[in-house]
């Protein structure tokens, strides 16, 4: 598969904004401190306008701008207009579901407090609860909707969430690992009840091929698979 | 007392027009005669508007700033309702679950 | 001073700096209420597994750490200080409307009163985050009284806010001594300024959601509730209010650590006009990003581009603000007082705080972000590190001002060192735990233990930092040595008085000349030169503001400090109210009995020219009118403008949303359901109401009072009748079975005739008050024909309103 993943574009957006911010933020902040300590007071400073002018009062009104502080707006100018340039290719990407040969397409429905996955094989719908089994080295499409409250689907490793709103359905892709055997972590990213620190899912990477053969073979065994899978890791052994 | 009564006079006209246009307005859309009403009432909503913030809050006699905060607090319910409309209409479909 | 005057003293004061005192004490007070929760769940953060504060009484101590450190300790606490401050800075004696100004106050204290009685309700305070998420928070869900309570309180901090915002923006506006342009005003007056202007319109919006979202609950109605869309339209009024909100509680802290650094670098600030144009921009652009909360809503992805692009140039104005500062730092002399490293100290977390949440701008990192302990850091980073320390910036600053006496330097240092280390062990591992869910009170992943349990050392560590702090000021009330009146030899005009400010402020007329000096003419030196020639330094008048024994010398004035209980039964009355609708029904009739009797009393007064006290003659004004009364009506018109627009945009969100298709089917043409003559003939009543209203103009403008009568009691009947119509409208509609339960477009119709229909009634309150006057004879002169106007100008909004409810629910 030659998808580029979305944890790729995310961390190397990531690396982009981290790099400009180290430049522009560092080399501010270095300016700031080598004034702080270039200019501080040595010793007394007792001078001020209501002294020196005896019985007169003076407010400060402005100091006079130097025309080189305009090219720093400027330059500014020019990395706000690179970062907004990057992430809309970046966002853009993200946000539509790349063509490919073989997609996995999962509905995904929060509920208080848990994940129901639903897959359609055969024209049949196999739900799960909190456990997700997906094979290697695949895009999968998720469609995510509520059934109560707000919540928001994430899996952290592919950098890629999505709301689940009762009554909207939104989608969010990811492409899976080629190592099968990895365990991820979905949890609920916007507060739902006093049980949202419990909505995590699993997500179970399993072999690709094993995936789909199970997958062609209809409903029932497709419903088996899944739940041996699940049941295996449950119980703490070797995934196959 | 004259003077008061030009004065009232101009109110008179401006209320004239206010009722006018409503009734104009009720007759338009009840007959059919507007293509898109929904644009239509709120144009004549704006008129009326306009014709009030003129007439009887006196704003022609305020000072520019308070025309201007007038006008951005025009500008802002504009913002508001066009991002609500636009950011609303372009959402993904109902799904019925 | 015996007890009893002192608690009276407080209970009835009217004077700014009283009020600033005591907003400031009260803000501190939820400080630590909200603080010592966010201590109660970092401890259970620390240890993961324990049940120390687990499920929902976890989430109670998020939600109103949230709510109160948002909206009753940061905003006051800067309201606070500008209470006492603002009107020093600009040469003023008071804010525009003592009275007004008490009633904020009080309505700020019981409407903080109210959420934190929520916690002591059988269920508790809220467990839903501050962010009040619909649906969760409907009654289905979330079926607790204290849910109840959270939104009353919040709807009445925002009546609290919006009187404020109206107070200070004429104060600012129309109150400056002679001389002291626009210009001329300090980055501290100029930066509430616009915290005015975005609190004007950002809280309408969150008035609006939590009078809705109370009215869901309890009438079951289902605006947030509804399936197409209810909970992104409560996200919309949220984040509109939302995100200008950051910008309310930072300006503040910006202004005063402008002031400051001006001050300990002994140079005037670099570009303050770039500032400015800064803070403008800012102010603009901060209406126009509130969708970047919404990032993976899935609503169309363009609209979104355009709100990322807005967020990510905001980032601008702010990289100017901070670069003016640093410019002023450059080649002056810095003086490291208390005040001074705390300003350069929330600079820095600025720097940091700031360039992380450009990441959040960018849709495509937050889809990794959001929800993640990368935002928390990083507003943590603005709101503790930026905001907090700036204000205690401010606090240290004027404090002796404030107080009359000093501080101790050596404990000022190691709170700041204690502040400075604690934000950022608390909050700098939190940039590392990006992958962490928000709000979860569990976790199981080993690699954020460590990184949480620093964290919750470094918040101990502020704790404690905020408990030095708070030694040291009260140690500097008992034993601090008396404060000089200009004891940071700074240039703005609160130092040219006595510490603490005495009673009236400025002894004299304070005038800024053209040469920026200040001199505090007498009366008679004015009567006798005139304004002008002395701001021209064209003539030299003494000037001693510093002599002492002067208190009470100008008696023509004191009306400005009037004592009076009226705010606070008032403000008593609404508490009681409030807390009765959800908790016991006696208790709020009771509340209603004491609210009108009080209002009665207040208005009563009026009616009798009590404290008839309009602007003197020469305060600079430009460009607004001599008139403080109808400048306030037009900055309360500007904020009706967002509360009606916030409610038609309910309208046309749930109209035209096409995540609920099926809605906008169900919406029958407004002919079919209502009746469009009955409609019609009160759209004419209205106008003919306001067109007798001009009437009471021209009466009062010409001395005819007949003229008047006539059009107060035509106004009055016109209005009246209206109402009458509007309620066998609404009988015939129910009798018909199209009530609440009749749909979401006959929830939203009554949702917007109503609050027309309350405007209404409010503008028949005010006719009323206006004929009361005309019967005691006092509905004469310039007060009473700016009251006029004001009241004429609220009759036209209320027109206005209504030449789009009529079309909008009764024709299409």
């Amino acid at each position: 598969m030659d998808i580029l993943p979305t944890q790729a574009v995310w961390w190397e957006l990531f690396l982009l904004f981290t790099a400009v911010g180290i430049i522009v933020a560092g080399s501010v902040t270095a300016f700031f401190i080598y004034n702080l300590i270039k200019y501080r007071a040595k010793g007394r400073v007792d001078e001020s306008p209501a002294e020196a002018e005896k019985g007169k009062f003076r407010i400060m009104v402005e100091s006079s701008i130097s025309g080189k502080s305009k090219y720093l707006l400027f330059v500014t100018g020019i990395i706000v207009f690179i970062l907004i340039v990057a992430t809309i290719d970046e966002t853009l990407y993200l946000e539509f579901t790349p063509p490919a040969d073989e997609a996995v397409v999962i509905m995904v429905i929060g509920f208080q407090f848990g994940w129901q996955f639903e897959y359609s094989v055969g024209g049949e719908t196999i739900k799960t609860i909190n456990y997700v089994v997906l094979p290697t080295d695949t895009l999968i499409e998720f469609k995510v909707t509520s059934r109560d409250v707000f919540h928001a689907f994430g899996i952290p490793e592919f950098k890629n969430k999505i709301d689940a709103i009762p009554g909207i359905l939104n989608s969010m892709w990811i492409t899976t690992p080629e190592e099968p055997g990895i365990v991820y972590n979905a949890y609920c990213y916007e507060l739902c009840g006093a049980g949202h620190s419990l909505m995590v899912g699993k997500v179970i990477i399993v072999d690709k091929e094993e995936f789909f053969e199970a997958y062609n073979a209809g409903p029932e065994v497709f419903g088996e698979y899944v739940n041996s899978v699940i049941s295996q890791y449950r119980q703490g052994g070797a995934l196959g | 007392m004259e003077k008061i009564m030009r004065d009232f006079a101009k109110y008179l006209g401006v209320w004239i027009v206010l009722v006018a246009t409503a009734v104009i307005e009720v007759f338009f859309v009840l007959e059919g005669i507007t293509r898109n009403p929904m644009v239509f009432v709120v144009a004549v909503a704006l008129f009326q508007s306009a014709l009030i913030a003129l007439f009887f809050q006196h704003l022609r006699e305020e000072p520019i700033v308070i025309k201007g905060m007038t006008v951005s607090g025009a500008i802002l319910i504009v913002i508001l309702i066009v991002s609500a409309v636009t950011s609303v209409l372009t959402c993904t479909p109902y799904f019925p679950g | 001073m015996s007890f009893r005057t002192w608690v009276m003293k407080w209970l009835t004061t009217t004077d700014h700096k009283d009020i600033g005192i005591l907003y400031i004490v009260t803000s501190i007070g939820f400080l630590l209420v909200a603080g010592s929760l966010a201590l109660l769940f970092r401890v259970q953060l620390a240890f993961p597994y324990s049940n120390f504060l687990v499920g929902s009484e976890y989430y109670q101590a998020v939600t109103v750490h949230g709510l109160v450190m948002l909206l009753w300790f940061a905003s006051p606490f800067a309201i606070g200080l500008a209470n006492y401050i603002v009107p020093l800075q600009i040469g003023a004696k008071d804010l525009a409307f003592p009275r007004l100004n008490a009633l904020s106050y009080w309505l700020y204290l019981f409407s903080g009163i109210l959420l934190l009685l929520s916690a002591f309700t059988s269920a508790g305070a809220p467990d839903v985050g501050w962010t009040l998420y619909a649906p969760l928070t409907a009654r289905i869900y979330t079926p607790t009284v204290g849910m109840d309570l959270a939104a009353l309180s919040i709807f009445m901090l925002s009546l609290s806010i919006t009187i404020g915002t109206i107070n200070f923006m004429v104060t600012i506006a129309a109150m400056r001594a002679p001389g002291m342009g626009w210009f001329k005003l300090p980055m501290f007056t100029w930066s509430m300024l616009f915290t005015m202007l975005l609190m004007l319109w950002a809280f309408p919006p969150l008035m609006v959601g939590a009078a809705v979202l109370f009215i869901d609950r309890n009438l079951g109605t289902e605006f947030f509730l509804n399936p197409a869309g209810g909970a992104l339209l409560w996200d919309h009024l949220f984040w509109f209010f939302g995100h200008p909100e950051v910008y309310i509680l930072l300006f503040p802290a910006l202004g005063a650590m402008a002031d400051i650094i001006t001050t300990f670098s002994r140079r005037p600030i670099y570009a303050k006009k770039y500032i400015l144009t800064a803070f403008l921009i800012a102010t603009i652009i901060s209406f126009i990003v509130w969708m970047h909360h919404m990032f993976i809503t899935g609503t169309n992805i363009y609209t979104r581009l355009f709100y990322s692009i807005t967020t990510i140039l905001i980032s601008i104005p702010f990289e100017m603000a901070v670069m003016s500062f640093i410019f002023t730092l450059y080649k002056g002399r810095l003086i490291y007082t208390v005040p001074m490293l705390f300003a350069v100290g929330s600079l820095l977390n600025f720097i940091i705080g700031g360039s992380t949440g450009v990441y959040l701008g960018s849709i495509a990192i937050d889809r990794g972000f959001r929800g993640t302990y990368w935002v928390v850091a990083h507003f943590h980073y603005i709101l503790v590190g930026t905001v907090t320390l700036g204000l205690i910036a401010g606090l240290y600053y004027w404090w002796p001002k404030i107080t009359g006496r000093m501080y101790s330097e050596r404990v000022g240092k190691i709170h700041f060192v204690l502040a400075m280390v604690g934000v950022a062990l608390t909050f700098l591992p939190q940039f590392v735990l990006l992958d962490m869910p928000r709000r979860y009170f569990t976790y199981d992943v080993p690699e954020w233990l460590t990184l949480n349990q620093i964290s919750t050392v470094g918040s101990f560590i502020f704790g404690v930092s905020m408990l030095v702090g708070l030694a040291n000021f009260l140690l500097s009330l008992v034993k601090g040595p008396p404060a000089p009146s200009n004891p940071w030899n700074a240039w703005t005009l609160e130092w040219f008085i006595p510490s603490p400010a005495p009673k009236h402020n400025f002894h004299g007329v304070p005038i800024v000349r053209e040469d920026n000096t200040v001199v505090f003419a007498s009366e008679e030196a004015i009567e006798k030169y005139g304004i002008e020639s002395i701001r021209k330094g064209e003539v030299d008048i003494p000037s001693t503001p510093l002599a002492g024994g002067q208190h009470g010398a100008h008696a023509s004035h004191s009306t400005h400090h009037i004592a009076t209980l009226d705010p606070l039964i008032l403000s008593t009355g609404f508490f009681l109210a409030f807390a009765g609708l959800v908790l016991s029904k006696p208790v709020m009739y009771l509340g209603v009995i004491i609210a009108m009797a009080a209002l009665a009393r207040w208005l009563w007064k009026d009616v009798r020219n009590l404290f008839v006290e309009d602007l003197p003659g020469y305060v600079e004004n430009w460009p607004f009118p001599k008139d403080k009364i109808r400048s306030a009506m037009w900055v309360f018109i500007a904020s009706e403008i967002a509360t009606f627009g916030s409610i038609f945009s309910v309208y046309f969100f749930i109209r035209f949303n096409p995540v609920g298709k099926f809605m906008s089917d169900a919406w029958p043409p407004g002919y079919l359901v209502h009746d469009v003559w009955l409609g019609l003939i009160n759209t004419v009543i209205l106008f003919t109401g306001t067109l007798l209203f001009t009437l009471v103009y021209l009466g009062v403008k010409n001395g005819n009072e007949k003229l008047s009568l006539i059009g107060l009691l035509g106004t009055l009947y016109m209005a009246i009748l209206f109402l009458v119509v509007k309620y066998f409208e609404w009988g015939e509609l129910l009798a018909a079975g199209l009530g609440l339960d009749a749909g979401i477009y006959m929830q939203a119709y009554y949702l917007t005739t109503g609050a027309h229909g309350l405007h209404v009634f409010l503008g028949v309150l005010a006719t009323t008050y206006l004929l009361l006057k005309l019967f005691h004879g006092t509905l004469k002169g310039k007060q009473a024909l700016s009251e006029v106007l004001a009241v004429g100008i609220y009759w036209g909004i209320v027109e206005m309103v209504w030449t789009l409810v009529f079309p909008l629910y009764y024709l299409v």
